[in-house]
């Protein structure tokens, strides 16, 4: 610890800290405008100079400025005020003082540094900047003119994003920020340094001139699309959300936000939103009262359940749902219909939670991943599929010197910055595993008194692990043996090597032997906190925890514990396993009446010809969704949903955190929240229900599931299991020479992101992505539509030539309307799961 | 080779920019023709610019003499007289042993350490540098002397940095010899960016192998395996001189790895700047070898602990450097012996401006600037009088006539407000208006901030714009408060020495050269008459012979009459633009 004065006062802070850090400590404000604490200090602005008075007398910027033992520091001496009187003076020469029309007054530091030091007045003159405002690049207006050089939308874009779009270009009083040759904005669009702009330079297209910021009500809550669960704050001004920004720092995103985070929302004001009930007659959807659409649904239910059984109705939720609504939907369809026909979003984003589950006792972590030393970023192009936690790898990585690993079918953005790019097989990442722990247990690089004392199944492992010598290794993966080896040399010698996977890609059913297979890493080497699973949706982790799965029961209870919950519930709970999602869309499927819950099975499962099949052949098909989806277009009954913005209740994100959604809105028109349609839906079916607040629901759920709030750290125990690479790619041949990838997309996330025109805006078309290699020897430019065929069906695309990726793979990112779904095989049911494969197709011109 | 002619040219940048290489053609051809075994050989900057382009005619028995301001029009006699019939051409000879020249007096009082051997030998051979004890330093060291003793051995000789901020080299080579990171690295600093400055330029272009060797024993000491030469890619010279000096080394074993047995390696590259200022500064330099734009950062942590890629990193510059072989091969001790208490050895100047032998010199540590000017410099250009001189670049300062019989030493020139800086010495005469000298200098600045601190970005452009409207005759006399108070704050608050220094050219004019301030701003006078919207010009009617040339060049028809008879100049029209005073003939234009 270092003691040094402030003020007057003493303070001890640790070794390392800036003199801002401490003054803020001592609750001492020192004004800034380019710092920020996420980012290294540049020390450009030079308003938060302090004055020393000992030991060196002078000024020094306290962001940039480390403390040392002894050193006297005063804040606002009258040479210090002078100074950043002055500074101020010097910024709003050029500075246009157009407050009145920037949408930055009211939260612009600036504004609010000239009302604090009284800038009345100007001595000096000079003519204002005059350069040409942006109007062309997309979601982000730039202009330049009231630009101070702050630098941190630069450094945060660099520093944070990876991905620089823009710098600083000319010298002198000619520097300003620009791209390369003054081009619009081509980037991630994540908006970062929109928030992160202390002045109007760089404002929000969705935001402008809609609002004064003080005239926004400010709502906190948590984002909706991927399984982080980033805190952000909505702008809220009469019913309308108007702009988003990053929120609490001690939350995952630490104030970040991606693109889907900052611009994503405004599906929730979108015309297309159901606003009224509606019910089939006569072939046609018309809007009728929620009384008459219920009592509807409630007759029709019956009808089914008395005519052929409580089996003949099933019910699918959607990972988009709060836990106390999914909660108490499957609470509806067991206690409700009386069946445990129920499941989500295919069912298969829980499988690796519970592989952590049962092996590691906790469903990960990704906050501290930014303090390893490894990072093995295993089948996870993060800059695309959970961009925030992209940010942490690239701290890691730049800013702690990580070792990085990427282990991936095609290159990603994090590749350049790998020690090691795996580039492997589609489908192989077990044996790649396997492969590793091979090496290190015969290197003896693993922990064996972890192993020991903490451990469970080594032998059995081991055994399994043995088999994948390098050089089996590279006949499966394609992957070097000297890379095989160096990087479980470097996993395993690193002191907090992490291991992060993203969740729910191809090939379907496989996630929890994946899981499992880096689990072994993990153990063996004695790093239990360093795994990182990142679910795709909101709420993937509640939905699997609640109990919106066929054979579990909220807490993931067996059916047989039913006991205590027929006690709460005040029903006979189906002691039968119920269907899922799969065997609901199979061939041999009985289901008569289904109720969908914000899901979409015709975007959501393979093979969605035969999916409609069935959806044609139901008797009754309810659907409850915010619009009317391809899925909704075919129902008799649809009722109309509030958006997150609209309700209340919690998401639990992918490190198991139960977080809170607030209501910022209203739901538009007669649209009301899931949790009211189904408690009524429920009470009307003869199965009472009455909840006056999502808090009372969840107050039962913590009766019924004491660790709603799931364990955060590994406890103590772990297993040990072996497992085996699958044969997981179907034949290549002349017909289907092309596997098949699947990505995923910043930009979009399942089906609501079509409904966001910030997100269409930036990203509207789906492509298939392929290397010019493929291009060029199936004659087909970039740019042009083509078909992609497989086994299965079709899908038409655009076709982008990318070069990173390796010969005789393709790559269909997760758009909607990719018709990705079209492509994939029905996953077959084998020793009591169903197994997915990775398909191979065929590129024709269209 | 003894029994041979020697026929050199001086082919330093200035040589070449004097028509060195029309004169080198000239001989080639020249001695070709006349079928002479005499040998063509080039060499760089001996220093006396002033006389580019310059021949040095050697005899078979070693005996010199300088030819000055040879042209391709003078080698018939040069080679007919001199070389074929052995008599020297008296009246061109610059220097001669036994021949009394005015030039004499350029050289006496100078102490060659650093420029050695340019002009003297080939900068392109490594054989001629060996001649001169090259690499025998490097060799010294690595046989016989440890880190550490090149370390006391640097500290002891009182080696002080010759960029401009004068840092004990010795105690920076420690540092960077004290941090056990690994890999170190070691860099030249030949971003010589001063206005007027190119004694770095010409060490390189006339003796590349001195700065290669000062690397070596420095990387050496401070454990570095690899280091860059960041010299700005406006010195093509410079640049293509060291890549065959580079090769030559490689070739030769100083250079590479295991070098001359010792286990020692080390790797060169060249990193050409692209010519911004900023870049001077080390750590805006580091950050453009790392492909970065060269902005500076905050220290520390200094390069020693934290530079080149993160990693501990040495910075000297090109004249620092050179000195170090002759330091290892003379001993710390006799380069302590020059100099004043604390600025030890000699230091090479730039002369420029209006001074009669502008050049480059070397001269020891102590000697007054007056010495430097008046006896080595010649004094003033048409004998007009000395006003001041400018030291430092845009970060020194003017220095007044009064204060010159300070000393060459560190402190005794930051005292007068002006700083050593890396050797640009720009004399000045009654004709510079040094308001205009002061606009000049933070026209530069501001031009080269890099952007980053406000007050270096926006303060500069203000006090260029209140110096401007000050010359333009529109000042105020609150602008002398605004531009002492603004100079204090850029200053105070900037963050690298760019900033820092920047106002000092102000700030020492003003303090000097106060009342030309307020000629300008009260009197809306130009004491210099350089001013030129400060100006009048009317017609001296005694003088006048009404030609009507006057009439006949001004672009604006201001100047008026009848032929034969004296002309007037109508002031409302007149845009000061001069062509009058030029053109008359009968110097009857009077310019107040």
């Amino acid at each position: 610890m270092i003691t040094l004065t402030i003020d007057g006062r003493e303070i001890q802070v640790e070794e390392g800290a800036t003199i801002l850090q401490a003054a803020e400590k001592m609750g001492i404000r020192i004004p800034t405008l380019c710092h920020d604490r996420r980012l290294l200090p540049v020390g450009a602005c030079r308003i938060c100079l302090v004055e020393v008075e000992n030991p060196r007398p002078g000024l020094v910027p306290a962001c940039a400025t480390l403390v040392a033992e002894g050193l006297v520091i005063k804040t606002a001496t009258d040479k210090v005020k002078k100074v950043r009187k002055t500074i101020l003076e010097l910024l709003l020469i050029n500075h246009p003082l157009d407050c009145p029309v920037c949408d930055k007054a009211g939260e612009c530091s600036l504004q609010d540094l000239t009302y604090e030091y009284g800038v009345s007045e100007n001595r000096f003159s000079g003519k204002k900047a005059a350069l040409r405002i942006d109007v062309v690049s997309p979601l982000i207006e730039r202009n330049l003119n009231r630009c101070i050089l702050c630098g941190k939308c630069v450094r945060i874009c660099d520093e944070l994003m990876d991905v620089a779009e823009t710098g600083f270009i000319g010298r002198g009083y000619e520097a300003r920020v620009g791209t390369d040759f003054d081009r619009p904005l081509d980037c991630e669009f994540c908006g970062q340094c929109l928030d992160i702009c202390p002045v109007g330079a760089l404002t929000s297209r969705l935001f402008k001139h809609r609002g004064r910021v003080w005239e926004l009500e400010k709502v906190e809550t948590t984002c909706a699309y991927c399984g982080l669960g980033c805190a952000f704050t909505l702008g809220v001004k009469r019913g309308k959300i108007l702009k988003a920004r990053g929120a609490d720092s001690s939350s995952i995103n630490d104030e970040n936000l991606c693109v889907r985070g900052h611009f994503g929302w405004g599906y929730i004001h979108h015309p297309e939103r159901l606003t009224k009930p509606l019910l089939k007659k006569e072939g046609r959807l018309v809007a009728v009262s929620w009384k008459e659409a219920l009592h509807e649904a409630v007759r029709r239910f019956r009808q089914i359940k008395e005519k052929v059984g409580p089996d003949a109705l099933a019910g699918i939720g959607s990972p988009r749902l709060t836990n106390e609504e999914v909660y108490l939907f499957q609470r509806f369809i067991r206690a409700g219909l009386g069946t445990n026909n129920i499941d989500h979003a295919g069912g298969y984003g829980h499988a690796g939670l519970s592989a952590l589950k049962d092996s590691l006792g906790y469903p990960g972590t990704v906050k501290n991943l930014q303090d390893s030393d490894c990072i093995l970023l295993l089948r996870s192009d993060l800059s695309e599929t959970h961009p925030v936690a992209g940010i942490k790898v690239n701290l890691a990585v730049k800013r702690g010197r990580a070792a990085l690993i990427v282990a991936n079918p095609y290159p990603i953005k994090f590749s350049r910055h790998a020690k090691q790019s795996l580039i492997y097989r589609p489908g192989n990442e077990i044996a790649l595993l396997n492969g590793m722990v091979r090496v290190m247990i015969e290197e003896n690089l693993i922990n064996r008194e972890f192993v020991n004392t903490s451990t469970s199944g080594f032998d059995a492992m081991s055994k399994v692990a043995a088999a994948y010598t390098p050089d089996k290794v590279k006949e499966l993966t394609g992957v070097e043996p000297a890379a095989v080896i160096e990087a479980a040399r470097t996993y395993a010698r690193a002191e907090r090597p992490a291991i992060v996977i993203s969740a729910g890609y191809a090939p379907l059913g496989e996630d929890d032997r994946l899981v499992q297979a880096a689990i072994n890493l993990a153990l063996i080497t004695g790093n239990p906190e360093g795994i990182a699973y990142l679910v795709e949706r909101n709420n993937s982790s509640g939905a699997f925890w609640m109990g919106a799965v066929p054979s579990l029961l909220p807490g993931r209870q067996p059916l047989k514990n039913k006991g205590e919950f027929e006690e709460v519930w005040g029903a006979a709970l189906p002691g039968k396993e119920g269907m899922s999602a799969l065997d609901i869309f199979n061939e041999q499927s009985v289901i008569r009446g289904l109720y969908l819950v914000g899901e979409n099975p015709l975007a959501a499962c393979p093979d969605p010809v035969r999916t409609r099949q069935v959806l044609e052949e139901l008797e009754l098909l309810v659907v409850q969704d915010l619009f009317l989806t391809e899925v909704a277009a075919m129902a008799d009954i649809v009722f109309p949903a509030a958006g997150f913005a609209e309700k209340e209740g919690t998401y639990t994100n992918t490190e198991g955190r139960v977080q809170e959604i607030k209501p910022a809105l209203t739901p538009v028109g007669e649209a009301r929240p899931d949790l009211d349609i189904i408690s009524e839906l429920s009470r009307l079916m003869g199965h009472e229900m009455s909840y006056s607040s999502a808090a009372e629901v969840r107050a039962e759920i913590k009766k019924l599931v004491p660790d709603f709030e799931q364990a955060k750290a590994f406890e103590g125990k772990g297993k040990l299991v072996g497992i085996e690479q699958r044969d997981v790619v179907e034949e290549i041949s002349k017909d289907y020479p092309l596997i098949l990838m699947d990505g995923g997309l910043r930009f979009h996330s399942g089906s609501l992101s079509r409904y966001s025109s910030a997100l269409t805006g930036v990203s509207p078309e789906a492509r298939v992505e392929m290397s010019s290699l493929d291009a060029k020897s199936n004659e087909i430019e970039g740019g042009r539509q083509v078909k992609v065929r497989s086994r299965y069906g079709e899908t038409l695309l655009q076709v982008a030539v990318n070069d990173r990726l390796p010969q005789g793979r393709v790559l269909i990112r997760r758009y909607p309307k990719s018709g990705l779904m079209n492509l994939l095989p029905q996953p077959e049911f084998k020793d009591g799961r169903y197994e997915g494969k990775i398909c191979t197709v065929k590129v024709v011109k269209a | 080779m003894e029994d041979k002619w020697r026929v050199v040219v001086g082919l330093g940048s200035c040589g070449a920019a004097s028509g060195g290489r029309g004169v080198y053609d000239a001989l080639k051809e020249g001695i070709d023709q006349r079928e002479l075994s005499a040998i063509l050989e080039e060499t760089g900057c001996i220093g006396m610019c002033y006389n580019e382009v310059l021949v040095d005619v050697i005899d078979p028995k070693g005996r010199r003499t300088l030819y000055k301001e040879v042209t391709p029009e003078k080698i018939d006699r040069i080679l007919d007289e001199h070389v074929i019939e052995g008599k020297p051409i008296t009246e061109w000879i610059s220097l001669s042993e036994g021949v009394v020249t005015e030039d004499d007096a350029f050289l006496k009082d100078q102490k060659r350490i650093v420029l050695r051997n340019c002009g003297l030998i080939s900068p392109e051979s490594i054989e001629e540098y060996q001649a001169k004890d090259g690499y025998q330093a490097l060799e010294r060291v690595l046989k016989d002397m440890s880190p550490d003793q090149v370390i006391s051995e640097i500290l002891d000789s009182g080696l002080r940095g010759r960029g401009g901020a004068g840092f004990p080299t010795g105690l920076k080579w420690r540092f960077a010899a004290q941090s056990d990171t690994k890999p170190k690295y070691f860099i030249c600093n030949a971003d010589e960016g001063d206005p007027g400055a190119f004694m770095d330029r010409s060490v390189l272009e006339g003796d590349p192998h001195s700065v290669l060797e000062g690397m070596l024993i420095g990387a050496y000491t401070i454990g570095a395996e690899a280091g860059y030469i960041y010299v700005r890619a406006e010195y093509p010279l410079a640049v293509a001189r060291l890549k065959i000096a580079i090769r030559a080394a490689k070739e030769h074993g100083f250079l590479g790895q295991d070098i001359l047995g010792s286990n020692f390696s080390f790797d060169l590259k060249i990193k050409e700047g692209a010519g911004a200022f900023v870049c001077g500064e080390e750590t805006a330099l580091i950050a453009s070898i790392e492909g970065k734009r060269g902005m500076p950062r905050i220290r520390p942590p200094f390069p020693a602990v934290s530079g080149l890629w993160g990693k501990p990193t040495n910075i000297n510059n090109v004249e620092t450097l050179a000195n170090i072989p002759w330091i290892i091969l003379n001993g710390a001790k006799a380069f302590a012996s020059l100099g004043t208490e604390k600025s030890k050895g000699s230091k090479v100047f730039a002369l420029a401006g209006k001074i009669k032998r502008g050049g480059l010199v070397e001269v020891p540590m102590g000697l007054s600037l007056r010495e430097v000017i008046f006896d080595i410099g010649g004094g003033i250009k048409e004998d007009r009088e000395f006003k001041a001189v400018q030291m430092g670049g845009p970060s020194g300062g003017c220095i007044p006539a009064h204060l010159l019989d300070t000393p060459i030493d560190y402190d005794a020139i930051t005292a007068t407000g002006a700083i050593m800086g890396s050797g640009g010495m720009v004399v000045m005469d009654e004709t510079t208006c040094m308001v205009d000298i002061a606009r000049f200098f933070l026209n530069f600045t501001q031009a080269e901030s890099c952007g980053k601190c406000t007050f270096c970005r926006i303060g500069t452009k203000r006090m260029l714009e209140v110096l401007e409207r000050i010359c333009e005759g529109k000042g105020r006399m609150e602008d002398i408060g605004l531009l002492e108070e603004l100079s204090e704050s850029i200053k105070t608050t900037s963050l690298c020495g760019l900033g820092q220094t920047a106002p000092n050219p102000v700030l020492t004019t003003l303090r000097y050269f106060r009342d030309e301030y307020e000629a300008h701003i009260i009197d809306k006078r130009c004491p210099a008459k350089s001013c030129r919207p400060l100006l009048t010009f009317t017609v001296i009617e005694e003088l006048c012979t009404g030609c009507g040339l006057c009439a006949k060049v001004c672009p604006v028809d201001a100047a008026k009459g009848k032929k034969k008879e004296p002309y007037t100049i109508d002031q409302a029209l007149c845009t000061k633009c001069g062509q009058c005073l030029a053109k008359c003939k009968f110097e009857a234009i009077r310019v107040e």
